[in-house]
Order: structure tokens, then sequence, then C-alpha cells
């Protein structure tokens, strides 16, 4: 699980950095993505993405620990 | 009807609704610390979403960052993807702090800094780092709420006065009901300004021209729909707004407050949605679509951290009013955890740590509330000075900076096991102190003076770990293996010491 969750971090803060990326001119330009200007429509569809990596990691990392944790919790009340 | 007397009858019902929850949760407010400061450990998953959204979010978002996107374009954009980042830090740190919390029933983050690295003198350090950090960010709310109230009525609520009803207000509630009357006070203030954000954003959208809004403003103003560049800018702005979801005091200690981690687990994935799609984008869109022709009367680069109120200054008065009092509800429903926190930093880490130890349960509660008074006098005061009522971000971005520069050192409780005592001490002293020159001389950096010492106080934190070693390491292994077989249902292979065992040191758990 350990390795799941680092692998799904990275990939989160790779794709967070890459926001900055219109910051040194890349995906720059003064052309339309559909109705958004570049560097915006580029920034929201990472942040689309990373939304959706915020539910994976709650599934999969998450959601057991605080299942785990509350059974720990109920076990020590008993 | 006039502008003003409108304006007075909304702000009356607005903070009569509120009175009147903050009384409700204040019949179930027990007399210990841990109800008073942290609602009893109870926060359910939309109470502790709103808690902490509005905690976060303050008239800074509904002013200042609008202000910012009007100035600076889609450059600012990095709002809303560190805004989604919050969502992660739930997980990577938020979880982390509930844990340690709730083994140790731990107050403030001093607490638990003391218990970990067992320094009394590292538990006042981010008491005093805490509270000096904190004091700027309740002027912000302050400031902002009693600008506004003052620009909408055309001056006819004087700036003095919105001080006052800013300050005393929330002086009153929070004394009244403390921490659960904050956060009920916080989800129904919450929902209040981000309802007022969401129909700001569609009018602003509607009027600009709808799904060609943008294509409107490229022929207006092209150059804010392209990002200037100055990475080291944004970056630092990101770096203390991001870090300052969980590293301030008072959001750390909404992870204090959640029932169990399920509830944080759901709360993280909520935050996106409400942080980043609705707060941060929704601000963006206001301050780009604000060039648009017409749009806001009478708006300038100067007075840009007064859009909204400005917007509807040329609307009928019911309208205005209403947004005044969501600016006041986005200010209170921060202002109040700042100032119940500071209190608590004050109060548990100073006053019963190193003067009153053998303080009841009343008595500290006692104490508290007449700390939450003096806290509310002095941030009224200091409002009243010019020094505090220029634009708003420089004065927020101050506050996220100065407790910023404990970030090394919670590292090390929370993620590094290698930290040493005398690396955290060494790299909060280094990094106020790289800030402070910083800001007194302005050094030619290419990044600002908030994450120079960030970087320094990191580089310091472990250098200073790696050459020094503590004497109880082996317990502070056995914290990181607990941690790790708790976060991820592994067994530790080298767990030799539990330090759960030998009860906490300063005498938290007896106030219980």
């Amino acid at each position: 699980m350990r390795k799941t969750n680092a692998i799904l971090l990275s990939l989160f803060f790779v794709l967070y950095a890459a926001t900055f990326l219109p910051n040194i001119g890349l995906f720059n330009d003064l052309a339309f993505w559909g109705v958004l200007p570049e560097p915006l429509a580029f920034t929201l569809i990472i942040n689309v993405i990373n939304t959706i990596l915020i539910f994976v990691i709650y599934f999969k990392v998450f959601r057991p620990f605080a299942l785990r944790m509350e059974k720990r919790i109920t076990e020590e009340r008993d | 009807m006039s502008q003003a007397v409108v304006t007075i009858i909304i702000l009356a019902i607005f903070l009569g609704i509120l009175l009147i929850i903050s009384n409700y949760a204040s019949k179930s407010n027990v007399a210990t610390p841990n109800d008073f400061y942290l609602a009893g450990r109870g926060l359910g998953t939309i109470v502790m979403t709103m808690t902490t959204g509005a905690s976060y979010f303050s008239t800074w978002t509904l002013l200042g960052s609008i202000g910012q996107h009007y100035r600076d374009g889609v450059w600012f954009v990095a709002f809303a993807a560190w805004a989604v980042l919050h969502a992660l830090f739930i997980w990577i740190f938020g979880a982390r702090i509930w844990y340690f919390g709730q083994k140790h029933k731990y107050i403030t983050p001093g607490d638990m800094m003391e218990k970990y690295y067992r320094s009394p003198g590292l538990k006042l350090l981010f008491a005093v780092v805490g509270i000096i950090g904190l004091v700027p960010y309740m002027l912000i709310q302050i400031t902002g709420g009693a600008q506004s109230l003052n620009s909408l009525t055309a001056e006819a609520i004087p700036y003095w006065v919105g001080v006052l009803i800013m300050g005393l207000f929330v002086g009153i509630i929070v004394f009244l009901s403390g921490g659960r009357g904050a956060a009920w006070g916080d989800t129904f203030m919450g929902f209040f300004f981000g309802f007022v954000l969401l129909f700001v954003t569609l009018t602003f959208l509607f009027k600009a021209g709808g799904f060609d809004a943008f294509k409107n403003i490229a022929e207006i103003t092209p150059e804010i729909l392209t990002n200037k560049g100055n990475f080291w800018g944004v970056l630092e702005t990101a770096l203390g707004l991001a870090f300052g979801f969980w590293i301030m005091p008072h959001m750390w200690q909404k992870f204090y407050s959640a029932k169990s981690p399920l509830i944080l687990a759901k709360t993280s994935i909520i935050t996106p949605f409400w942080n980043s799609w609705l707060m941060a984008l929704g601000a963006l869109f206001i301050g780009i679509l604000a060039h648009y022709p017409g749009l806001v009367p009478g708006l300038t680069s100067e007075n840009s951290d007064r859009i909204i109120p400005l917007f509807f200054s040329g609307y009928p008065v019911i309208f205005g009013s209403i947004i005044v009092a969501a600016i006041i509800a986005a200010g209170i429903s921060t202002i109040n955890s700042a100032l119940l926190s500071s209190a608590s930093l004050l109060v548990n880490d100073i006053y019963i740590r190193f003067f009153a130890k053998d303080l009841s349960n009343e008595e500290s509660t006692k104490v508290a509330k007449t700390t939450i008074i003096i806290m509310t006098i002095f941030t009224m005061f200091i409002a009243f000075l010019p020094v505090a009522q220029g634009f708003l971000i420089p004065i927020a971005a101050l506050g996220y900076g100065i407790v910023l520069q404990l970030v090394p050192a919670a590292f090390g409780a929370l993620l590094w096991r290698r930290g040493t005592k005398i690396g955290a001490i060494a790299s909060i002293f280094v990094g106020e102190t790289t800030l402070v020159i910083n800001t007194l001389f302005s050094i030619p950096l290419p990044f600002g003076a908030a994450t120079a010492g960030l970087l320094f106080g990191l580089i310091t934190f472990y250098i200073v770990s790696m050459i020094t070693k503590d004497a109880h390491q082996l317990e502070k292994d056995a914290v990181h293996d607990d941690l790790i077989e708790v976060l991820y249902g592994k067994e530790s292979q080298n767990r030799k010491i539990n330090i759960y065992e030998e009860g906490i040191t300063h005498g938290n758990e007896a106030k219980l």
C-alpha cells in the first residue's frame, strides 16, 4: 500500500508541477481551447485530473486507513 | 430607503442568525479546553468541510484574490491548482495530525512538538510564532470587512464602525460558544458566502458574454489571458497559501476536531470542489471578467480589491447589502477560528504550561475566554493603525510567511524520523531570520522572503539533523513505525518502545 501511495502522490505532484509550465512560456499562447484561453484551459485540465486522483487516493489509501483506525478505536474502547 | 439603512438591517438579520447558532451551540459546551477549543473532537463531515473551507477562505477570497486576478489575469490561476492540493494535504498531514491528536489528546500544534521532540522550548516557539502569524491574518478580516462596508455605503458607515462591528461581534460569539459555535457558525457562513460567490460568478459570466466571455476579454485586454511569467512570485504565494492550509495553527486544530478519520477522508474528496472549483475559480472568473467594459463602474487597478462591492453599487440596495453580509461572513468565519486558536496558544502553550500547571478545567476555560476578549481588543486596536489598511494580500502573506517557517520542524514530527530537536529549533530561527532580513532590506533574490526563509529553514533542518542526534531517537522511531502501521496496515519490524504507554508529559490528559 505504501508503494501505491507513493506512486499516486508522485503522479499528483508531477501534474501539479506541470501547472507552472505556462509561467515559463509553455502552453501560454493567446489561443483558445474551446471557450478558454490556452494557459487557463491547460491548468484546469490538470486540475480535473488531480481532482480524479484525489478520489483514487481516497479509495486506495485514505478510506482503508480510516476504516482500520475506526476498527482499532472500537477495539480499544471495548 | 438608503443603502446604509438597508445594509444595517441585513447585517443585523445575518448577525442575529449567527448569534442564535452560537447560542444554541454553547448549550452543548462543557467547560474543558478539549471542548472549548476543539468542539469536543466531534465534528462531522459537512461541518468539518465547511469549517476548514470557511476558516481558510476569508475576506481575501472575496476581495483580495479577485483584485489579484483583475491585475494579473490567468497568472493567478495557480490559486485553483493549489486549492486542489489542500485535499491531498488532508491525507498527507491531516490524517497524521488527527491520529496523534486523538492518541495524546493534543490541543495545539505545540503539544505535539513538545511531546515528539521532548522540548518545551519548541512548544513555546510554535506558540509565539503562531500568535505572531495569526495577528495579521485576523487583521485582514477586520480591515477587509470594514473597508467594504465603508465602500458600499458610500462612506455612510465609517471605517471605525466597521472595525467595531467585525471585532466586537466575533469576540462575543467566540467568547460565548468556543470551537463548537465557531464550527457551526462557519457552516452557515460558508454556505452563505459560497452561494453568493457562485451567484456573482454566474452574473459576471452572463453579463460578459456567456460562453464567449473570455473571447470578448481577449479583444479588450489580451495581456491578462496569457501568463505573465514571474514563476518565483507565484511559487511564493502558492507555497504560503498551500502549506498554510495545514500549518496555520487554526487549520491544524481543525484536524484535531474531526470525529473520526473517515470524516477527514470524506472531507478530502469534497474539498477540491469547494476550495478549487467554486472558491478559487469563482474568484478567477470574477476578477478577469471585471475587465469587460462597463461591467464594474469606477473600477481601477487601485480599487480592484473591492470589485464585488463596486459592481453592486449600481444595483438595488438589497443586493449590495447581501454582498456586504457575505464579505463580513467570510471574515468572521476566519477570524473566529484564528481568535480561538491564538487564545489556545497563549493559554495552553504559554500560561498553563509554564505558569499555572495546576489550573482546573473550569479555570482554564475562564482564562481562555478572558484571553479572547483581550486578543479581540488588541487586534481591533491594530486595525485602526494606517499600516493595517493597505492592499490586502501583502498583509495576509506576512502572516502566512511567518507561520510557514514552522513547516520543517513539523515535517520531522509527521514525516521524517531523522529530524532532531536541534535541527527543528535551528530551522525555525534560520527561517524567521531570513524572512525578517529579506523583508526589511529587500534583498534581490529571485524568490520572496517567505520562500527564502522556508528554503533556508529546510536546508538547516536537514544539515543540523544529520550532524546531531536526539537521545530519544528510539522512541521517535517507534512513533513513526506505529504511524506507518496505522496508515498502511503494515506491522512495523523494529518496534522497541511504545511511547504511548508512557503517557504525556505535561498534563493535558488530566484536563480532558
